[in-house]
């Protein structure tokens, strides 16, 4: 076997930044999950949710069913006011949705950033032009783009079907602030879900370990705190709940807030997550380390 | 490009990775021999910018190790087998190669011409998982060429390929070597580095306990007996003429073999042919048993502080 590795022209163009060397991480990462048919059947599970709540939405607006009729249909499923057009329905939908990817994440940490630490591959990316905060960026960038494609995507979606219906623009410029309550909201559940699953999956790598984390953070620390609450009535025990604190803060993007308490937690809630994801991301940048140091 | 390591340490906490390490690595290829816990992995991740020196430096060309401006001019290959298994191989190499900064059309044209010269391309679209361990070696070779580099640092390039795939890969990298390259092989596959490498570099416990070329180092063991096997008859009237040289340090006798040790090989080698023709010894076979790398380095091993 010859070789002739003239065919190697040198480069005159002007390599990109680090910063863009990260998507790839993300095209990897979207890859990886989109894979595994395991993983179809719970990103099936939300494009079903999507698909009731999109035909829901048309049903209501140009089927021309009686009112107590269509009442009926939406208690019985139980979307409440999701197709009001207000921000209620946005809410209950992303949230909904937060759950199915909070499953699906469950078992891709341990894909997409797990096996990085398991099999040892990080040299593969840290012996490149990226560091370890494009690594680190790269890996938040790729679960948030899952979590974005699950939640923001099909409320925006919604949105605009729901603006198409009323054959106007009205819709769309009186609640304006819809898509951009969406955009925030999206934005804060994928800050906490993907700093959370990264860092959880670079420490313990494997499925089941980060699986039964993971499932104990959002649903343990959930009944833990509805238990506390019972005891001596403060709401504030609700803050070590994750998912209520995230509602609270989705429902402050929305200006869907009643009561000054309300607005008060939510700002609690706010800060507490930002105070989580903060320690996360100070362990997750002393974890991602070329060698494993064993003591 | 020149590959500098200028009084390196780097510690783990209590543990010595590497000790005061200071050595030149020039266009060629240069084998990286020490046994497990040595320090040639370590050594590696310093060259590849991927742990950062206690003390001292280490630079690829004028760049430091550290910089990104050194993660361009050096293609690394790792001693993992395990890796992105729902990936091809064509998929891995691309995105590895878009890591760098490459555009997409660049990168593609790029990881392509890689899996040829590695020999892959006719199985690029296999998943890595079905893929064997000699065709994972060599995708992750590929991913180290893409870029071109000046320098290529393989960690046990040559584990687990066939003997047919090892001469490719070794026509590969000395192909590479030609032009002017700067390649660091660490290896345990002794016998490969010795016929592959222009040069050895042997560590111990940490430090460089031997550099150049296989026989320079040999010769400089001059405190270490060269030891020859002779099969002979008859091997006792042998022994005894040859414990009558100087050069002879001991001579051990089992049957027709003869396990000799002399400090000075080239003059006893002289003495056995004088012997040869002045006696009518029947030399059968006759073989250095410690001219290999593993002996050199073993000798070295020992004395490594």
């Amino acid at each position: 076997m010859g070789f002739d590795n003239t065919r190697y022209h040198g480069w005159t163009g002007e390599l990109q930044s680090p910063w863009i060397s990260s998507l790839a991480i993300i095209r990897v990462a979207l890859l990886q999950v989109f894979r595994r048919k395991s993983y179809w059947i719970v990103i099936a599970l939300g494009l079903l949710q999507f698909l009731i709540y999109w035909a829901l939405i048309y049903a209501v607006n140009q089927v021309n069913f009686p009112h107590r009729v269509q009442t009926d249909i939406l208690k019985f499923m139980g979307f409440g006011s999701t197709t009001s057009g207000d921000g209620n329905g946005y809410i209950r939908f992303m949230r909904q949705q937060s759950v199915i990817v909070m499953i699906l994440l469950a078992f891709a940490g341990s894909l997409l950033v797990g096996a990085d630490f398991r099999m040892n591959s990080l040299p593969f990316y840290l012996s490149r032009r990226i560091n370890r905060m494009h690594y680190i960026v790269g890996k938040l960038m790729a679960i948030s783009a899952i979590v974005s494609l699950m939640t923001v995507l099909p409320a925006l979606l919604l949105f605009f079907e729901y603006g198409f219906l009323t054959a106007s623009f009205d819709y769309w410029i009186d609640n304006w602030r819809i898509p951009v309550s969406v955009i925030v909201y999206g934005a804060i559940i994928c800050a906490v879900l993907s700093t959370l699953i990264v860092t959880l999956s670079a420490y313990l790598q494997r499925v089941a370990p980060i699986a039964i984390t993971w499932s104990s953070v959002f649903v343990l620390l959930g009944s833990m705190a509805r238990f506390l609450r019972s005891g001596d009535g403060s709401n504030y025990w609700g803050l070590i709940d994750p998912w209520r604190d995230m509602r609270y803060v989705g429902r402050l993007c929305f200006g869907d807030l009643e009561t000054q308490e309300q607005y008060d937690f939510a700002c609690w809630a706010l800060l507490v997550l930002i105070a989580v994801c903060s320690l996360a991301l100070v362990a997750l940048v002393r974890r991602v380390r070329a060698v494993d140091i064993v003591e | 490009m020149l590959l500098s390591f200028d009084h390196v340490t780097k510690l783990y906490g209590p543990v010595v990775g590497v000790n005061d390490m200071s050595c030149r690595i020039g266009p060629g290829i240069t084998g990286l021999l020490g046994a497990n816990g040595a320090g040639k992995s370590t050594m590696m991740k310093l060259a590849s910018g991927q742990l950062r020196v206690t003390s001292g430096s280490v630079t690829l060309g004028e760049h430091d190790a550290w910089s990104s401006a050194a993660k361009r001019c050096f293609g690394f290959s790792p001693d993992i087998n395990s890796f992105y298994e729902e990936m091809t191989g064509r998929e891995f190499v691309y995105a590895m190669t878009r890591l760098y900064g490459y555009t997409a059309r660049e990168a593609r044209e790029r990881s392509e011409q890689a899996l040829v010269d590695v020999g892959m391309i006719d199985r690029a679209d296999r998943h890595i998982a079905g893929c064997s361990h000699g065709m994972r070696q060599r995708i992750k070779l590929a991913q180290a060429l893409v870029n071109d580099p000046p320098i290529l640092l393989l960690d046990e390039p040559m584990n687990g390929i066939d003997p047919g795939g090892r001469r490719d890969i070794g026509e590969l990298l000395i192909a590479q070597a030609s032009k002017g390259k700067t390649i660091l092989v660490s290896s345990h596959i002794l016998v490969e580095v010795e016929h592959l490498a222009d040069s050895i570099l042997m560590i111990a416990r940490g430090r460089i306990v031997a550099s150049g070329t296989l026989s320079d180092v040999r010769n400089l063991i001059d405190d270490q007996p060269f030891t020859v096997q002779l099969v002979v008859e008859p091997s006792r009237r042998m022994a005894s003429l040859l414990l009558a040289f100087d050069e002879v340090n001991s001579v051990e006798v089992r049957g027709d073999t003869l396990t000799v040790r002399t400090r000075k090989p080239a003059q006893f080698f002289a003495r056995v042919g004088e012997l040869v023709m002045r006696d009518a010894i029947v030399v059968h076979k006759m073989v250095s048993l410690d001219t290999g790398a593993d002996a050199v380095f073993g000798y070295l091993e020992q004395g490594a502080p």
